[in-house]
């Protein structure tokens, strides 16, 4: 049975900033708590902001041809893309009213045309990058935010199921290849999502310079990497090896429905080339 | 755990629960598709949660933002419990602004809960200026007033009646107030303003102002910030960024980089004053490329008049005349446009194939801008509209349509007539063409000894603080025998109500009558303004007859006052004035707001009658309950329009297609202004224009066409003007003395209300200051860093201020805006907005003036805790004060933009500091006078003025023509 479309909704909708009509939401849903708004910032402000841009996209980065893409998929349906069109809430809000458009119509043709754009939007927009988003929020984040991630993952891999969702999709297709050691963008490629196969956020890092005992320093996440890098390559590139490791296993365990195939693949590369330049530092440390 | 069906279900469940109950699920207007707005069906009991999710219930009440022109639906949120306002969002039933508002609109609550707002009438307790009041009754304060005006009315003194109005509430409402008391008393602040621009339209149209359709253009140009700062702050941008989201082309002219500027496709920084130039390039490139509409322009434009006149004796044809055309812009090359504007050619180049590129989907606007900063400023928006009529781009999708056709003003239920007076105060012999009063020559004009006023109102209007030479305002004011009683009509206190007799508080946004209506889209609306209150009060069944009885204190509104005044001026009807004040259904009872708009809804509004019956109101209702009715969209080209056989019984054409007709015109229910072109010499009014055979509804110019050529300049004195063309500016380089910059001063901040933000705190807190941009290459010689303190020295005076450096001002230019620098003298012990406002020293010594600051504004106990948090204490420099005045000889435009110099400042120079001598200043205007062409040597037939130009509230025509011998004629 297809789930109802005001699921996608409220889920949108608690990732927009805290409002005291969330408290309804949160007790539809069955969440624990609330989301303050000092959670809310952690998470979607400081950690994991919800655009689909970040994950997709080249370099990590918000907008660009991935944010594009999405606006082009709202331009499709003939809908003004809204300032943000990439971000969760408004996509959610939108796979929600493509399914009510698909319900209340009565034209077998016409409602087999929502049903199409809607499995478009999950196959394309959503699939590719929600769940390993959600899989870095349920890691990182208190009980609220982490039992709306693994709502939020089983919710549409129901959906990806009830669809038959498949599995490639254009913004994966696109991607540049995984970090390659020696290049010069190494880092950067490192923190763009799509390219890794990794999510590393700034509470990732500050973990990784506990438990590798080097100094964290402050700055943006390419400048903390780098400065971690440079402290001890041996120590960091065996974290960061650790870590990709641990991201292939999340990306395995995916649910049925979700395609991670894409995301598995780049994690592995990236924790051979991670696990090369480990022992390569190794050795240098021997030498000298 | 409970399954995800489950789970779903739920949720869908508690939604239809909550809005059941009339509750708000999801949160305000998000990114979740508007799911929350409140549906209309609701505004009588709206429940939502605040931070402590206590629940509140509202009334949702509209009105009409007051706070800017752009007259933006407002919904105020009335709690039910305790009837005050709590917040006021956007209408989403207003069909120009779509829900949507600026931080102005929402900061009306600010205005309405200011605590230093003026809550009674207040007298004058010492001299004039000296800042001392007592409060007085309304009663006392209309008995004193109405006798003085009434004494000038029956002594024949009618001129010395004055109303001086800012921002205007209801079209054409209190000109019919004046035209009642038979005043020729309007006087606008229009001159300091927008005329200049609407002096090219109407030359082009006989209609005063541009409306363009951004939403459809594919290339929209505009010489305005309009985006973040122009007239149509909101309803406008939203609807340029529906285009650039369609793919559209924005190309903006502005020499300082505005919001606007940032949002463009084409942003280019010219030279200030050869806009003009750049916009003939263009022009020329389309002509000498063949991208004109040449159908267009042999159908409407007034070729053959330019001929006749200007070229007799040779063959009359479409095709000489395109040869012609091609001739007299071929010198505006790109070369020549780089020459004058310092933009490279290449990218006017570029410029001009976007815009061929448009055809009829170029959507264009100048308002104030480069109209407003320089001589000649009203062939900026000739030339700019040029391009439209050259693509065929005139009241078509996506291009610019002359506003009347895209506003609706309801007739009322009395029209006075004209008065038969002249008032050359405000209407000299030395400007006929000007679109709209000298204003702001008024000071000069009383010291002259040209008149006196018995009585003036300034109405929403701060000409000290807002006009240029503001000292020289305080001077005329000061003077009693000048100025016999001056009435400050204001919500908030100014720096001109200072020095008033009387401060008569007036109703904000919230708290007032208005019907509006403005050019927003190609469709015609009107908006009401109400008090929110009193209509939530009769929402729960109480009847107000008096809006004091709900707004805070003693404030009034407009419309029951000058009703109370008219009364009191005309006690027992003998003077004519009453009848037009009275009711209609109670004769000799006084006309009420209720009567007056009912009237108004239900006979003046097509459609509205019907739209409300449906719902079970009368049009009243209707109106009180949503706010706003479209009348129609999708208007289109007008001038199109075949004019009705019946019409042409007995019509004839003159030598170029003006058809005019002795059928009598019948009055219609909209009065929009627009120009009356003249009848014939038998008295047959112009009714169309014959296109190829066809009579259609044309212009309402006197040509029945766009008017390429202006006879009415040719004839007035100006005949090297009869063509848009380019008119070098007073700060042209080649006017400038070695070291000196132009200074721009007529920009905005998007966050500000001229002087009526007053006590908006969140606004204040947004934007408090003006700083003077300039350029690293001009701020680097000088030795001044950002936040240095620089001295800007105008020719009659200087004033200090800190410098912000940026690379956002064309090299060689410096730019402060017109807000902020409020100013409130020492010792007054009453008023003045505490958040805006330093406290200064204001002396005179001769002629020479000088202000300077004491304190900025600091934290301060009120009813509100907020002002104890106030944190900033900078409130910007008064630079106005220091401009002298520049009216343009044609327009009557005060052209802003001033030839400065900008020094380090020096020891003695204090942040604020400003030197004025109104000696110079007055010198300054008689120069200014100088270039001017009265009317006495060049008016073709004895009249003051083209009687077929607009003008608010046109007196007879017998009050046009030239004294024989006039009394106090120009002293030039
Ligand atoms: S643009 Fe802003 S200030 Fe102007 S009417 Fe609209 S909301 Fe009010």
């Amino acid at each position: 049975m297809a789930l109802s479309p005001e699921l996608f909704r409220a889920l949108g909708a608690l990732c927009e900033p805290p409002d005291p009509a969330h408290a309804r939401l949160t007790e539809a849903l069955g969440l624990p708590g609330g989301a303050d708004a000092e959670a809310h910032t952690a998470v979607f402000v400081l950690q994991l902001v919800p655009y689909a841009s970040v994950y997709l996209g080249p370099d990590g980065m918000l907008g660009g041809r991935a944010a594009e893409r999405i606006a082009g998929f709202w331009r499709a349906l003939r809908l003004r893309p809204p300032a943000e069109p990439d971000h969760l809430a408004a996509l959610l809000g939108l796979y929600a009213s493509l399914a009510e458009h698909e319900y209340a119509e009565a034209e077998p043709a016409r409602r087999l045309m929502w049903r199409h754009a809607r499995r478009t939007l999950l196959a394309e927009h959503l699939l590719t990058w929600v769940p390993p988003y959600a899989q870095a929020v349920a890691a990182t984040a208190p009980g609220f935010h982490a039992a709306w991630a693994r709502l939020l993952t089983g919710a549409l891999a129901a959906e990806a199921q009830e669809l038959a969702a498949p599995p490639s999709a254009a913004h994966l297709r696109d991607v540049p290849g995984p970090p390659r050691p020696g290049d010069e963008t190494f880092v950067r490629a490192l923190l763009a999502p799509a390219r890794s196969g990794l999510i590393l956020t700034r509470a990732d890092l500050a973990r990784g310079a506990r438990e590798t005992g080097l100094g964290p320093r402050a700055g943006e996440r390419a400048f903390v990497l780098r400065s971690l890098i440079d402290q001890d390559p041996a120590a960091a590139f065996g974290w960061l090896a650790a870590e990709a490791a641990g991201w292939r296993k999340r990306h395995d365990s995916a649910p049925p429905g979700v395609p991670a195939g894409h995301w598995a693949d780049r994690a592995e590369s990236t924790r051979r080339a991670l696990t090369d330049l480990h022992h390569a530092a190794m050795e240098m440390t021997h030498v000298s | 755990m409970p399954g995800l069906e489950e789970i779903a279900a739920r949720v869908s469940a508690a939604r239809q629960d909550t809005a059941a109950r009339g509750e708000t699920f999801y949160p305000g207007a998000s990114r979740v598709h508007l799911a929350a707005f409140p549906p209309k069906e609701r505004w009588d009991d709206w429940v939502e949660l605040d931070a402590r999710r206590r629940e509140h219930r509202s009334m949702l009440v509209p009105t009409t933002c007051f706070n800017c022109e752009s007259a933006c639906g407002l919904l105020a949120y009335v709690d039910r419990e305790t009837l005050t306002v709590r917040k006021f969002e956007g209408n989403p039933e207003h069909p120009g602004s779509r829900g949507r508002n600026c931080a102005k609109g929402p900061a009306t609550l600010n205005q309405v809960t200011d605590p230093d707002r003026i809550l009674a009438p207040l007298k004058r307790a010492g001299a004039r200026g000296e800042g001392r009041w007592t409060q007085v009754s309304w009663d006392e304060a209309l008995d004193d007033i109405a006798a003085r005006i009434r004494a000038a009315i029956t002594g024949g003194r009618p001129n010395e009646v004055m109303y001086h109005v800012g921002r205007p509430g209801e079209d054409g409402f209190t000109e019919r107030v004046l035209a009642s008391w038979g005043v020729d008393g309007h006087n606008s602040h229009t001159n300091v303003c927008s005329s200049g621009a609407r002096a090219g339209y109407h030359f082009w149209t006989g209609i005063d102002r541009p409306s363009p359709d951004h939403a459809g253009a594919d290339v929209i140009l505009l010489i305005s910030s309009h985006l973040e700062a122009g007239h149509y702050f909101n309803p406008h941008a939203q609807r340029v960024m529906d285009a650039k989201a369609r793919g559209a082309t924005l190309i903006v002219f502005d020499t300082r980089l505005s919001n606007t500027a940032t949002h463009a496709d084409h942003w280019i920084a010219p030279q200030p004053g050869s806009e003009a130039a750049i916009l003939l390039a263009i022009a020329r490139h389309l002509i000498a490329t063949g991208r004109h509409d040449r159908e267009f322009v042999r159908r409407w434009w007034n070729w053959r008049e330019y001929l006749a006149a200007e070229h007799p004796g040779e063959e009359a044809t479409f095709e000489r005349f395109e040869r012609i055309l091609g001739e007299l812009y071929a010198e505006y090359t790109f070369e020549f446009a780089a020459a004058e504007s310092g933009v490279a050619a290449s990218v006017i180049a570029r410029i001009a194939e976007a815009v061929a590129g448009a055809g009829t989907r170029l959507s264009t606007h100048n308002w104030r801008s480069a109209a407003a900063g320089n001589l000649g400023g009203w062939q900026v928006s000739r030339c700019l509209f040029l391009l439209n009529c050259l693509l065929g781009a005139v009241a078509t999708e996506g291009g610019t349509h002359p506003n009347a056709w895209n506003k609706f003003v309801p007739r009322p239920i009395h029209m006075p007539g004209h008065p038969t007076t002249w008032n050359e105060l405000t209407w000299p012999v030395e400007y006929p063409l000007a679109l709209n009063e000298l204003s702001f020559l008024l000071p000069h004009f009383l010291k002259e000894g040209r008149g006196r006023l018995e009585v003036y109102f300034s109405r929403v209007y701060n000409p000290v603080w807002t006009n240029p030479d503001g000292l020289s305002w305080v001077e005329a004011l000061t003077d009693t025998d000048l100025v016999g009683l001056h009435a400050a009509l204001t919500p908030t206190w100014n720096e001109t109500a200072y020095f008033a007799d009387y401060i008569l508080p007036m109703g904000v946004g919230s708290e007032r009558h208005d019907v509006h209506s403005y050019e927003q889209y190609d469709g015609q609306w009107i908006g009401f303004r109400q008090p929110v209150l009193r209509a939530a009060r009769a929402r729960l069944g109480e009847t107000v007859t008096d809006t004091r009885d709900v707004n805070p204190g003693q404030v009034w509104e407009e419309n029951e006052f000058w009703t109370e005044l008219s009364w009191r001026i005309d006690p027992d009807g003998s003077l004519g004035i009453r009848r037009h004040h009275e009711s209609a259904a109670r004769p000799g009872e006084k006309l009420t707001v209720d009567e007056y708009y009912g009237h108004m809804f239900e006979h003046s509004v097509p459609g509205l009658p019907e739209a409300a019956a449906a719902e079970g109101r009368t049009p009243l209702e209707y109106m009180r309950r949503y706010g706003a009715f479209e009348i129609r969209s999708g208007v289109g080209p007008v001038h199109e329009e075949e004019v009705p056989a019946g019409v042409l019984d007995g019509a004839v054409d003159d030598a170029f297609g003006r058809v005019y007709s002795p059928v009598p015109p019948v009055p219609g229910p909209n009065i929009v202004p627009v120009a009356t072109p003249e009848p014939d010499a038998e008295g047959r009014r112009p009714v169309g224009v014959r296109v190829d055979g066809v009579v259609r509804r044309g212009f309402p110019t006197p040509s029945g066409r766009l008017e390429f050529y202006s006879r009415t300049l040719a004839e007035w004195g100006w005949p090297e003007h009869a063509l848009p063309g380019y008119i070098r500016s007073h700060v042209h380089p080649s006017a400038l003395e070695p070291g000196q910059k132009v200074l721009i001063s007529t920009f905005r901040l998007p966050t500000q209300i001229h002087t009526r933000g007053a006590n908006a705190k969140w606004l204040n807190e947004l934007a408090h200051t003006n700083p003077l941009w300039i350029h690293p290459d001009d701020a680097a010689p000088l030795g001044v860093a950002m936040g240095d303190l620089v001295r800007v020295e105008t020719e009659i005076g200087h004033f200090v201020l800190k410098a912000w450096v940026t690379e956002g001002i064309r090299p060689g230019v410096v730019a402060c805006s017109h807000h902020m620098g409020r100013w409130k003298p020492a010792g007054h012990t009453d008023g003045g907005p505490r958040q805006v406002a330093a406290t200064v020293d204001l002396a005179k010594a001769g002629d020479r003036w000088s202000m300077h600051r004491r304190r900025g504004v600091e934290p301060y106990g009120s009813a509100d805790p907020d002002t104890r948090r106030i944190w900033w204490g900078d409130v910007g420099v008064h630079q106005n004060l220091t401009f002298p005045v520049q009216p343009d000889p044609i327009s009557g435009q005060h052209c802003w933009h001033q030839a400065v110099r900008v020094r380090p400042a020096g020891p003695g120079d204090a942040y604020g500091d400003i030197a004025v001598d109104t000696a110079k200043a007055h010198a300054a205007y008689r120069r200014w006078l100088a270039r001017t062409r009265d009317a006495t040597a060049h008016s073709p037939d004895g009249t003051r003025r083209p009687y077929w130009l607009m003008r608010p509230l046109k007196p007879s025509r017998d009050a046009y023509l030239l004294a024989e011998e006039p009394a106090d004629g120009p002293l030039t």
